[in-house]
């Protein structure tokens, strides 16, 4: 029953990772909440499915009268989807939007769709993208004139690469695209490049634009950089029972929501813009969601000084044995936390059947010492298929040190590249002698960006992990991909 | 770790500099030709502990921990380093294969070798270096500048704190690091307190429990966290749901005081980071929401507009009388004391609320000069201080002449020019240039003229000699020209409304109260309305305003702001001849020029 929820759960979250969702921002400079993160509630029902239409608020700047305006509305979104079984195929994926500005002067409507086209490479686990436009409609009214786009004149191309790791998808582009507008006989040309950057995981995703526009009417030009940005995040908070008579203290609960951000900044606008007005912010927010999360009863746990990190790991189902047995000072084993990471990272578990098909070979199991039928053999073929572990011994119970456990992390969530550096690396930590040289890389990346502490003298790599080690560690690693990651992608790119 | 090559590649790679540099053809004997073709290279790699160019050699870490003293002679050493701003190396390993004559960003020399740079190496069998590659490992960090000073002709300290708390405490920084702000070049003087950034640091030295990081480069916030407004209010609720906090009965601080009541106003407030005090002492998100939620203690709020929100960036909750003093110069500050002009003594805390060029800064940024408007408690413990600014028209000067000379797109000469100084024109019988570009702004009886300065011609049909412009001036360089009447007399008075807050008729004016005027016959300020009933001045197209050294909207005129208004005639009779200011209606009279002072 354990192992068939298990594939339910896998098969719901499959379907999270092949949608081609890289586009909640609708490539024309504006910006939305963006979707929500589905709740553990909504993926472990049987029936569930991703919707493929989506409608968003919008807010987005028109330049094209000289000074910048913004016009709100909404941007509806069909994305398209991937064959999670083929490495090549295409999809549509269409972008509706329909805005107006505060004082009624100022509205665009636009329409486009994209043929997308893909590969995927099995070497580096990267999946490509070209996109071109099949139909496009828009017309802005700003300044007392009507724009209409020419599609015979305008042209949009998109090409994205996206990179597959253990518990994050990472991905970036470029757009470009020059839309020619007609008003009466006057023609305005308006052309863009942009990057895109973004990311999705299980506790966050953000998507972010680096635009530069160029427009010109003929009489004037005008120079934009804009960075539109949009961050859907789950954030953990705690409530508490306010009544004595009730048979649980509080709980656990995540805050889904979404918020989206525009900067603009006019380095060359019309004449009669004030230096102030040149620059500017706008943001966009959707209604937060919540989800209760389940939280036992850990009465050995009052006073200890881990009672909130074991908590919370309970809470987000990370760990699942039995409340009561529950001891903060036994040790993890290497299998435990890879499961760990596994439901953590919501990393998609295989299809398990023990037995082979007629005549086929018999399934064998890609470690040497876990067999097919070990309660952790689902949980560490995933890790392998996603590419946290490779085969071989994967030592599932031996115990996990500190060293093991840090570079499990940074592999999980691919930044394992920031500390490899030419040379041998030093990390700032006293019993850096005591590392070893496998896990430096990963120690040295993760004082980087903050999932240890960059100065604070000793590390204890060789220490065993214990649950309240490894509830600490793991919310600290949590929290970077619930709030901290996402800092790289939207404040630090609006600078 | 140790590799042999006998590459053919040599002879290029040990010519390279030569040729590079004297871009004259070598030729080989025989023999030098075999030595250079058999020639054994060893290559390492490792992190630069020390560099001595003077010396001739440096020090590196290598792989096995081991450190490694490297010699080299600088005239037969190659030298590559990857800048930071270089997103790829364009040139690649080609013009090491072959030479190159073309500009390669990676070329360097070996002063650029820094300690911390990880570096690749080739050396011969004597030891000694013949090739570098380098590139710096860095690190991003983001925070709060707490301070910054120049230390010396070249150097400077910054400290900063992060998001999380860390304080980075003065960081050495080279004078010529690179520093922009909104994709824009700044000088490291125009840093300020308060003020966030981004810090490209490369870790220069690493150690067994120690770390040195060197700031390579900064980006300075593009003013889009600023702390500009600080509320007073009841503490109605701390949100958990979304994060909020409602203050009920709030006001906001204005240049004259708190302003007009809001029932119920709401702010961002994350739990995470929420930086709150309650008599003193800091206290938590869910210490408030439990015991200071509903409350009728007063709170102070900063608030940081950021990403577009509205977010309590500090609180200072009171239980006990406060006072609020008028803007006031600080005369002497020490760490414990702020004295004021007017001889109030006040004492900074922990939980002061200080506000410095729209940033929230600590109280040790109050300098000696500074006005600061406050907020005090009965013990003169300092709640809130506000700098205000004082710059007046700062750089601009007001001027007015007659045009003798333009020449097309570069300047313009007047014969002779009125200064406006201090509400009145000085005359100087002499000529003055100024200069003319793409961003100086035209305007005539009509208003703006668009791409006016391709109208400004001194032939033709539409020449402008012998035409009288006012012109306003950064140096020599004209901000604005306009044409507009000569504005002799001189109205003075208090904006009592944000102009764009006005209602009705009077929503284009800007209504000034404690209205004065300068009678020339009696040479002396008169008060123009017993009963206070105040003016409009009615803007005109070709007017404008100047206040805190820039050309402003009318709309970014505020509540408090002192104004002098420039007019064609004496107000009274203005007034007659607008057949105005009878009744309840506020008088209305056209304006030209406005100083904020």
């Amino acid at each position: 029953m354990k192992k068939f929820l298990s594939v339910i759960l896998c098969l719901g979250i499959m379907v999270t990772n092949t949608f081609a969702l890289e586009g909640e921002l609708g490539y024309f400079g504006g910006t939305t909440p963006g979707t929500k993160i589905p709740t553990g509630i909504a993926l472990a029902q049987d029936k569930f499915e991703l919707e493929n239409n989506y409608t968003l608020p919008y807010k987005e700047t028109i330049y094209l009268s000289g000074a910048p305006v913004v016009v709100s509305g909404t941007l509806e979104l069909k994305p398209g989807e991937m064959d999670p079984d083929e490495t090549t195929g295409d999809y549509k994926e269409t972008y509706i939007v329909r805005a107006v500005s505060d004082d009624k002067q100022t509205e665009i409507s636009r329409s486009l769709t994209l043929e997308t086209i893909y590969v995927r490479n099995d070497i580096t686990g990267q999946t490509t993208k070209s996109s071109q436009v099949s139909n496009w409609t828009e017309t802005v009214v700003t300044g007392g004139k009507s724009y209409f786009l020419d599609e015979d004149l305008s042209s949009f191309s998109k090409s994205m690469i996206e990179d597959n790791t253990p518990g994050v998808k990472y991905y970036s582009g470029d757009v470009y695209y020059n839309a020619v507008y007609t008003s009466g006989a006057d023609k305005l040309s308006m052309k863009v490049d942009s990057r895109i950057y973004g990311y999705d995981q299980a506790f966050a995703k953000s998507e972010t634009q680096k635009r530069n526009i160029t427009i010109d009417t003929g009489d004037n030009q005008y120079y934009i950089e804009e960075t539109p940005t949009t961050t859907m995040s789950k954030e953990l908070a705690y409530a508490g029972n306010e009544p004595h008579a009730i048979s649980f203290a509080g709980n656990y609960k995540e805050l889904i929501k979404g918020e989206g951000v525009l900067t603009y900044n006019m380095l060359v606008g019309g004449d009669l813009v004030h230096e102030d007005d040149l620059s500017g912010t706008v943001s966009v927010t959707d209604n937060p969601s919540l989800e209760q999360l389940a939280l036992p009863f850990l009465s050995q746990l009052n006073g200890h000084p881990a009672k909130a990190d074991v908590e919370k790991m309970y809470s987000m189902g990370i760990f699942d044995m039995n409340p009561l047995g529950f001891s903060p000072n036994q040790v993890v084993t290497r299998g435990q936390y890879i499961k760990m990471l596994v439901k953590a990272l919501r990393i998609p578990l295989p299809e398990i059947t023990t037995k082979s098909k007629k005549n086929a070979p018999p399934i064998v199991s890609p470690f040497s010492d876990l067999d097919i039928n070990h309660d952790l053999y689902i949980y560490a073929k995933a890790a392998l298929d996603a590419g946290l572990v490779i085969g071989g011994n994967i030592n599932a119970d031996d115990p996990l040190t500190i060293e093991q456990m840090i570079t499990f992390n940074v592999r999980a969530i691919g930044l394992l590249r920031l500390g490899m550096t030419v040379a041998n690396t030093q990390t700032p930590f006293v019993d850096d002698n005591q590392i070893s040289d496998y896990a430096k890389p990963s120690i040295y990346a993760a004082t980087k960006i903050g999932i240890l502490p960059s100065t604070n003298g000793y590390i204890f790599p060789q220490k065993l992990v214990t649950y309240q080690d490894c509830a600490a560690l793991m919310n600290n690693f949590i929290d970077y991909l619930r709030y901290d990651l996402q800092k790289d992608y939207n404040q630090h790119m609006m600078m | 770790m140790k590799k042999t090559l006998t590459a053919a590649l040599a002879t290029f790679l040990f010519l390279t500099p030569n040729i590079q540099t004297t871009a004259t053809q070598l030729y080989y004997n025989q023999e030098e030709y075999n030595n250079v073709l058999n020639e054994i290279l060893y290559e390492y790699n490792g992190i630069v502990v020390e560099n001595h160019p003077l010396f001739g050699y440096l020090t590196y870490k290598n792989a096995d921990g081991d450190i490694i003293k490297a010699p080299y002679y600088t005239s037969s050493l190659v030298v590559e380093k990857q800048n930071i701003e270089e997103i790829e190396d364009r040139i690649g390993y080609i013009d090491e294969l072959f030479p190159s004559y073309e500009f390669d960003s990676r070329d360097s020399t070996i002063e650029n070798i820094k300690p911390g740079d990880n570096i690749y190496i080739r050396t011969d069998e004597q030891g000694y270096i013949k090739y570098i590659s380098a590139y710096t490992d860095y690190s991003l960090r983001y925070g709060k500048i707490d301070n910054i000073k120049l230390i010396n002709q070249n150097e400077a300290l910054i400290s900063f704190t992060d998001e999380n708390g860390q304080t980075f405490f003065n960081q050495p920084l080279s004078i010529d690091t690179f520093v922009t702000k909104l994709g824009r070049p700044i000088s490291i003087n125009d840093i300020r307190p308060g003020e966030w950034a981004k810090f490209l640091v490369s870790r220069a030295r690493v150690e067994e429990g120690f770390i040195e990081e060197e700031i390579l480069e900064i980006v300075v916030d593009p003013d889009s966290r600023v702390v500009e407004d600080i509320y007073k209010g009841d503490v109605l609720q701390l949100g958990s749901f979304d994060n909020s906090l409602k203050l009920s009965d709030a006001q906001v601080l204005e240049q004259t005081g708190f302003g007009q009541y809001v029932d119920i106003i709401s702010f961002n407030a994350n739990p995470r980071n929420f930086d709150a005090y309650l008599d003193g002492r800091q206290t938590s998100f869910d210490y408030m929401k439990k015991f200071v939620s509903g409350s009728q203690m007063t709170a102070y709020v900063a608030i940081e507009e950021f990403m577009g929100k509205e977010n309590v960036a500090k609180m200072n909750v009171q239980n006990d009388f406060t006072k609020l003093i008028k803007p006031a110069m600080v005369i002497d500050t020490s760490a414990t004391e702020i004295r004021l002009m007017g001889g109030e003594i006040l004492r900074p805390n922990q939980d002061s609320i200080v506000l410095k060029g729209d940033r929230l800064v600590s109280p040790n940024n109050i300098l000696v000069g500074d006005t600061i408007q406050t907020i005090v408690d009965a013990s003169n413990n300092l709640i809130v201080a506000k700098a205000v600014e004082n710059i007046g028209q700062g750089p601009l000067t007001v001027y007015r002449g007659t045009i003798k000379k333009i020449n097309d797109y570069d300047v313009f000469v007047v014969e002779t020019f009125s200064l406006l100084d201090q509400d009145e024109w000085y005359y100087h019988p002499q000529p003055r240039t100024f200069a003319l570009d793409s961003n100086t702004r035209f305007y005539d009886e009509e208003g703006f003229v668009e791409n006016g300065i391709d109208t400004f011609l001194g032939y033709g049909t539409n020449t402008e000699i012998n035409e009288i412009f006012t012109i306003v001036a950064d140096g020599d360089k004209a901000v604005l020209v306009s044409k507009m009447p000569y504005t002799r007399e001189v109205a003075k008075g208090v904006v009592y409304i944000d102009t764009e807050a006005a209602e009705d008729e009077e929503a284009a004016s800007i209504l000034l109260k404690d209205v004065f005027y300068y009678n020339v016959d009696e040479n002396l300020w008169r008060q123009f309305d017993q009963t206070n009933l105040g003016i409009g001045i009615e803007l005109e197209e070709n007017g404008f305003i100047i206040k805190n050294g820039e050309l402003i909207e009318a709309n970014r005129l505020k509540k408090g702001d002192e104004v002098s208004v420039m007019l064609t005639d004496e107000l009274v009779n203005l007034l007659e001849d607008e057949g105005d200011g009878e009744g309840d209606e506020v008088p209305l009279v056209p304006g030209y020029i406005i100083l904020v002072k």
